[in-house]
């Protein structure tokens, strides 16, 4: 029933990504070329190396040689940036985020790939991966990391104060925690938010959680007059300050600082953890909690408010200034394939990008808690579609930091920030 | 002028090829250098003084003037006020806590004592660490769940529970100061003992003899003695940390509440990240008049009555003078 509840989640994730659909088209003949260049980020659960492996291996089956470039998703994002601005031609493949649809399909960086794509892989993929990386109707992005997050929690900590459910609610989660840090607790959770488009990203996903909404369906900025977007906030402040069930490290912490608190015990819940989290608790070479996490069936969320989990997919794109543009796809159609996705998925337990993977009976069989990821994976949503969205992610922090310090009430914040993001939205228009 | 006279003269009898090739022949050396200069620094400089006046396309990098529209939004830009601001105060916070604790700390180690040069030699490590790993380093120390610094303060009772350094507007400034001090005053340290080297002993002798103490010694002959290096030191330094890059990016990248986005971060940030390369190139330059007015700054105000020949002349400044009973 689980498994069912699962397919019916990847297909809900692939209607929650709402974009428009792709178009076809013929494939053009491939030739190799000798060598090509690779820049990704490390796949935040790949602590053995599988994807270099795996590139090690392309290069054995097809000769192609290929220089792999890892680094963190900072660091890539301003290398990518600056060599597509500067139309240096430097990387054949690139790491292309869900956030920058909008400005790379703006400034025309990416090679269309509907004439390379084969129907078996437009068709096996999760439709709704395939439709976030897509923009006025042509694929620019093939998946390779479904990253989505899932509320988890310690049960063992839970247990010893009484609790023999996880919460469901903000109010609940509140609640609960106190009676964790009255029982000895030193925080009932922990999230990043720091200056980094990962604070931003969990600061949407908590106004999401609370129903509110950041911009309106034409991406006009709406935060500053949504009650919604003011509660969420209003609730991230009194848990920093006043209740004190966030840790305040939260303010400046990563994601690792935060599976790292979780996972020596320090923090009973884990709001937005990728599925790698529940490996690492059980690890007893790192984890201070084995056999103590679990995964929720339903994500938290405000009174009357839907249940939301943020889904952050990357992909890989060729830049129109590649050379090897076939050796470059053979690459990515290797690396997205669905043996290896299998190959990869059981390795380090990452989120299939293959719909029939779901059900596959090896997979579920190793990882039979990906059942409980079922209730959570239909809710997820991904983060606002803007041209703009690097600039406007360091404004939200700005403003959100000075919430947090109590600089600013959360409603002189939230004024401020739309008031910021509609001149630049002003400025992106003219 | 100094080159040419370098040469021979031509001689009588020569080609004119042969004495145009002995003329020029120095310039032809220096020649391969000057293509890579023109190349990588004189053509970026003036083509981003170019883009200083436009609007640069990221999808086809065409060229649109504006005039001085990028100025005008780079002054009116709340950010560039506040970053500038910032990167004023903690250069000079920086810069003078630098010198004042290099200067210091060189003369203890120009005494002699023993220990002395394995501790010179330690002295320097900081300053040899690449700015990266020392940035990691010092954001691990301030770490606010498992940084040393909670731990140590944490046990001497000194707080009551762990501070998080990182996530406060003025912890993070200081913390980024003392990460900078940390890297580069052992700079200042080893060009000032180099400087005190140089200085004759007895001229300190005849100090002490005519009763003079330490600290009139270090005003009247030490300081006026190591003043060129402290110009260089000075100037340089400015530079270096008003370029301040990877440790904001690494420590704080910027926060919180851009209380640490020095005008580098926000330079690197509005023409990489929102492709508005012509207002970043007017920030570049704004910078670029910052530090030519401070450099020029300094060279009025230390080396006043001096000749930038090499020569130096008697000057009222700060020169070695009698001492007084």
């Amino acid at each position: 029933m689980k498994k069912h509840q699962l397919i019916a989640g990847a297909v809900g994730l692939a209607l929650a990504l709402s974009l428009s659909a792709c178009g076809g088209g013929d494939k053009p003949s491939t030739s190799t070329g000798d060598k090509i260049t690779v820049l990704l980020p490390a796949h935040e659960m790949d602590n053995i190396g599988f994807n270099e492996q795996a590139t090690r291996d392309f290069t054995a089956e097809t000769g192609i040689e290929v220089e792999l470039i890892y680094m963190g998703w900072d660091n890539v994002a301003d290398r990518v940036i600056a060599d597509l601005t500067a139309g240096g031609g430097s990387y054949d493949v690139i790491e292309f985020d869900n956030a920058w649809v909008a400005k790379f399909y703006e400034n025309d960086w990416l090679e269309p790939l509907d004439s390379y794509i084969s129907e078996e892989m437009r068709s096996g993929l999760l439709q709704g991966l395939l439709e976030t990386f897509s923009s006025d109707g042509k694929l620019y992005g093939i998946p390779w990391n479904n990253d989505t997050r899932f509320f988890m929690y310690n049960a063992a900590i839970l247990q010893a104060s009484g609790f023999s459910k996880p919460p469901e609610t903000w109010e609940q989660l509140e609640e609960m925690s106190l009676k964790l840090k009255a029982d000895g607790l030193p925080y009932g959770y922990m999230d990043a938010y720091p200056a980094l488009q990962s604070g931003a990203n969990e600061v949407t996903a908590m106004v999401y959680s609370f129903g509110g909404e950041l911009f309106d369906a034409d991406g006009q900025p709406v935060m500053g007059t949504d009650p919604k977007t003011k509660a969420a906030f209003e609730f991230m402040v009194k848990s920093l300050n006043d209740t004190k069930i966030a840790d305040p490290a939260s303010l400046t912490a990563d994601y690792e600082t935060v599976e790292n608190v979780f996972i020596s015990g320090d923090t009973a819940f884990f709001i937005q953890a990728w599925p790698g989290v529940f490996q690492s608790a059980n690890d007893p070479t790192l984890s201070l909690i084995v056999d103590q996490i679990a995964v929720a069936d339903v994500a938290l969320h405000a009174n009357g408010a839907e249940q939301v989990v943020l889904t952050l997919p990357e992909a890989m794109a060729i830049p129109k200034t590649s050379k090897n543009k076939a050796a470059a796809w053979q690459y990515i159609e290797y690396m997205s394939g669905r043996d290896l996705d299998k190959e990869r998925a059981l390795a380090i337990g990452s989120l299939p990008l293959w719909q029939d993977l779901y059900t596959d009976t090896d997979l579920t069989t190793k990882y039979p808690y990906w059942a409980n990821f079922s209730g959570q994976i239909a809710h997820a949503r991904a983060l606002p579609s803007l041209t703009y969205y690097d600039e406007y992610a360091n404004i939200l922090m700005e403003e959100a930091h000075m919430m947090f310090a109590k600089t600013k009430t959360v409603e002189k914040g939230l004024a401020d920030l739309q008031e910021r993001c509609e001149a630049l939205a002003g400025k992106y228009t003219n | 002028m100094g080159v040419r006279s370098a040469v021979e003269p031509p001689r009588s009898g020569q080609s004119a090829i042969a004495q145009w090739r002995r003329r020029h022949f120095p310039q032809l050396l220096i020649s391969p250098s000057l293509l890579i200069i023109l190349g990588v620094l004189i053509i970026p400089i003036i083509y981003s003084l170019v883009v200083s006046f436009a609007w640069l396309n990221p999808a086809d990098r065409s060229l649109d003037f504006v005039g001085l529209d990028n100025y005008q939004a780079m002054l009116t830009d709340q950010s560039y006020r506040k970053s500038m601001a910032l990167t004023v105060l903690f250069t000079v916070i920086t810069v003078i806590l630098e010198m004042t604790l290099g200067i210091a700390i060189a003369m203890v180690l120009n005494r002699p004592f023993k220990g002395r040069g394995f501790l010179r030699g330690l002295m320097i490590l900081p300053w040899a660490l690449p700015g990266v790993v020392n940035a990691i380093l010092w954001k691990w120390i301030f770490n606010a769940n498992y940084g040393p610094l909670n731990a140590a303060l944490f046990q001497l009772g000194v707080i009551d529970q762990y501070k998080v350094w990182l996530g406060e507007p003025v912890s993070a400034f200081g913390a980024i100061v003392i990460a900078s001090l940390w890297k580069e005053t052992p700079y200042v340290i080893l060009l000032t003992i180099a400087a005190l080297a140089t200085i004759p002993k007895d001229l300190y002798e005849s100090a002490e003899i005519d009763g003079a103490g330490p600290w009139k010694a270090f005003w009247r002959i030490t300081l006026p003695m190591i003043r060129p290096v402290v110009l260089v030191l000075l100037i340089t330094k400015t530079i270096w940390t008003v370029q301040t890059y990877d440790l904001i990016y690494i420590m704080t990248a910027g926060g919180p509440q851009n209380a640490t986005q020095f005008i580098t971060l926000l330079v690197q940030r509005t023409a990489f990240k929102y492709q508005n390369f012509g207002t970043a190139a007017a920030m570049s330059y704004s910078v670029s008049m910052l530090c030519f007015f401070l450099t020029y700054l300094y060279i009025k105000v230390f080396m006043r009555g001096d000749d930038w020949s090499g020569k130096v002349k008697q000057s009222k400044g700060l020169r070695p003078k009698p001492v007084r009973r």
